[in-house]
């Protein structure tokens, strides 16, 4: 059994936010993909997600003001962090200031699948709210 | 042409020392931020590279490769900016980079602990407690990286030629320090460093092109420079690459001629299960080493354990990988899973991943059924300098294990014509151990006792043999002769054969 969670992608590469829409729809997820990292926050401030995926270089706003902003209005999001420049310095720097995982691109749909797993264990164990609505999977 | 190389932790000032020693020489800088920005240029993936570190299971003879070729990324690049002129480079461990070149200024540089706490706090934004835990998983992370990259430890003074503490010094004089030693005579180009850096940039520059390239990006090519002549060795079940070779390395630049050989001195270590870590596989790799050898792998899944549709009986060679299809562009880094692979390889990744990384892998492959596909397997798959017999049959009794063991061992050596040995036979034939120093003592005094013998006793003893004592004991002393000459050939020998060993001559 697993649960449907609200996800909301953030990458300014349309392929990103296609391909993984497609893959964690399927199980059962309700997904919202965003191109525009300004168009997302206002979004995040509208709705509370239970998992945010996010691309770390993206212009203006970069992933981790995506994550700042998320955590300011809800701090048990789970912020998954995705990155074509991945460094250790990143990497550390993202989990210091509160990201679930980071992810480095390339990486296999199986890999988003497991750390999506791993977070909404997380929130299960941390939060309730996220038990609202069972799908068989 | 000086090569200053800076290596130090995060926010340990690196980066500012390079710029304070450019600003007095006006020598060029090269950080490890912009090699990093060349290599995924190039396809390779860094990133996977570096969360290895944070993700120690996604380690793989994969990321080996990678490694290999971030190693000759780096090189290649470093030797082509230096062609130009001086160079300062400062990265995580610069001072490991080309190795051997006795014209690079190899400096550590650390700072004070509360130093680097602050400017991490100021630079990402952090309260100082968030920033000293962000600072000790960093290090820890930097040092397993530097390990696996580099397989030495990165802040062994061995490695430096100079390391400077910026606690009491500014980064002014640091920059004098170094501007003064990169001018001692020490640190010039000599005509063997010169040749050197070449050796080594047309090494890295041909493992670029050859995994770079896909006809040859999934072979295990070990190649070697010397004065413009490119030695590019394969293994025997990998030869349809060897007249890709040449088209591959066509105009490469400084490259005068490419030899192709095929691998002669090839070990293939036959085994149920592999283990890395195990005693057997630090023989066998003492003995590759010995002798520039690449090591085959092949595991034999008794029948009766054999997963289904993993394999056929007759076994497949192994190497299915793709490394460079993972151009962001085409998928944007998302890619299709690829189906799961037997969870239970008996070791074989690790073990390959282990090879890899040494440089002495020479392919694998997995043989369902008994001995006979063994020995099928092993006709076709090429010449051996040695086959080495591990652990097999392990689900038969003692007796029957080492039976069978024994026919495998005569039937490969029958049918290959090639030296079968193994693993316990290992180390008392072919390596030097306490136990070898322990022999080659005992024979040796033996041997001097016998000569002391029969040094101090020549005149009874050639007496006996041809003397008036010889017509009384003709029968006795052709026996004395016939048993004394094998006994001091046996005990001889074995001081000759132990000495030589020590020598690494086999």
């Amino acid at each position: 059994m697993s649960y449907q969670c609200d996800i909301l992608i953030v990458d300014d590469e349309p392929i990103v936010g296609d391909r993984l829409k497609a893959f964690i729809k399927k199980d059962g997820h309700r997904v919202e993909t965003f191109v525009d990292p300004s168009a997302a926050l206002k979004r995040l401030e509208e709705k509370d997600f239970d998992i945010v995926i996010s691309d770390i270089r993206m212009g203006e706003v970069d992933g981790i003001q995506v994550m700042q902003h998320v955590f300011q209005s809800s701090r048990r999001t789970k912020v998954i962090m995705i990155t074509g420049y991945a460094t250790l310095e990143l990497a550390r720097e993202s989990l210091t200031k509160g990201a679930f995982d980071f992810i480095a691109k390339p990486f296999k749909l199986k890999e988003i699948r497991r750390t999506i797993e791993k977070a909404m264990e997380s929130l299960e164990k941390s939060s309730p709210r996220i038990s609202r609505e069972a799908v068989v999977g | 042409m000086t090569i200053v190389m800076i290596s130090s932790m995060h926010q340990s000032g690196r980066e500012d020392l390079a710029q304070a020693l450019a600003r007095k020489t006006g020598w060029p800088v090269l950080s490890r931020e912009e090699m990093l920005d060349g290599a995924r240029k190039l396809g390779i993936k860094m990133g996977r590279l570096e969360m290895a570190m944070l993700k120690a299971p996604g380690l793989s003879e994969k990321l080996a490769r990678e490694k290999e070729v971030y190693l000759a990324f780096l090189t290649a690049t470093l030797c082509e900016k230096t062609r130009r002129g001086n160079l300062i480079y400062h990265g995580r461990a610069g001072h490991l980079l080309l190795p051997g070149v006795s014209h690079r200024l190899r400096v550590g540089l650390t700072a004070p602990q509360e130093v680097r706490i602050k400017r991490t706090a100021q630079a990402l934004n952090l309260t100082p407690d968030k920033a000293e835990t962000y600072l000790s998983q960093l290090d820890e992370d930097v040092a397993k990286w530097i390990r696996y990259i580099h397989r030495v430890d990165g802040r062994d003074p061995n490695h430096f030629d100079l390391f400077l503490n910026l606690e009491n010094m500014g980064l002014s004089n640091a920059a004098g320090i170094l501007c003064s030693t990169a001018e001692l005579p020490d640190f010039h180009p000599t005509p063997v460093s010169l040749k050197l850096m070449e050796d080594l940039n047309l090494s890295s520059q041909t493992k670029l092109r050859l995994a770079l390239d896909e006809r040859t990006l999934q072979a295990d090519l070990q190649v070697h420079a010397d004065n413009g002549v490119i030695t590019v060795t394969y293994p025997p079940d990998q030869a349809k690459v060897a007249s890709c070779i040449p088209q591959v390395l066509t105009e490469l630049p400084g490259c005068r001629e490419i030899q192709c050989t095929m691998a002669e001195t090839n070990i293939l270590w036959v085994q149920e299960r592999f283990d890395p870590k195990s005693e057997n596989f630090g023989r066998i790799i003492r003995l590759a080493q010995r002798w520039g050898a690449a090591v085959e792998l092949m595991r034999l899944i008794p029948a009766e354990e054999a997963p289904m549709g993993v394999e056929g009986a007759a076994g497949e060679s192994e190497y299915g990988y793709g490394r460079r299809g993972c151009a962001l562009a085409d998928d944007g880094g998302v890619q299709d899973d690829e189906p799961e692979r037997s969870v239970d390889d008996g070791g074989m990744d690790r073990t390959q991943e282990e090879l890899v990384d040494l440089g002495r892998f020479g392919g694998r492959h997995t043989v369902c059924g008994d001995y006979d596909q063994v020995l099928t397997r092993v006709q076709t798959s090429g010449r051996y300098t040695l086959v080495v017999i591990g652990e097999m049959f392990m689900s038969k009794g003692n007796s029957a294990r080492m039976r069978q063991t024994r026919e495998l061992a005569l039937n490969i050596r029958d049918r290959l014509k090639a030296p079968v040995i193994t693993a316990d036979e290992l180390k008392s034939q072919l390596l030097f151990g306490k136990r070898q120093a322990a022999a080659l003592l005992g024979y040796l005094v033996l041997t001097v006792f016998i000569y002391a013998i029969v040094f101090a006793n020549q005149k009874p003893i050639l007496d006996f043999l041809g003397g008036s004592l010889h017509q009384n004991f003709k029968v006795l002393a052709a026996v004395a002769v016939a048993v004394f000459s094998p006994v001091l050939a046996f005990v001889y020998g074995n001081v000759s054969g132990l000495t030589l060993k020590i020598i690494n001559v086999d």
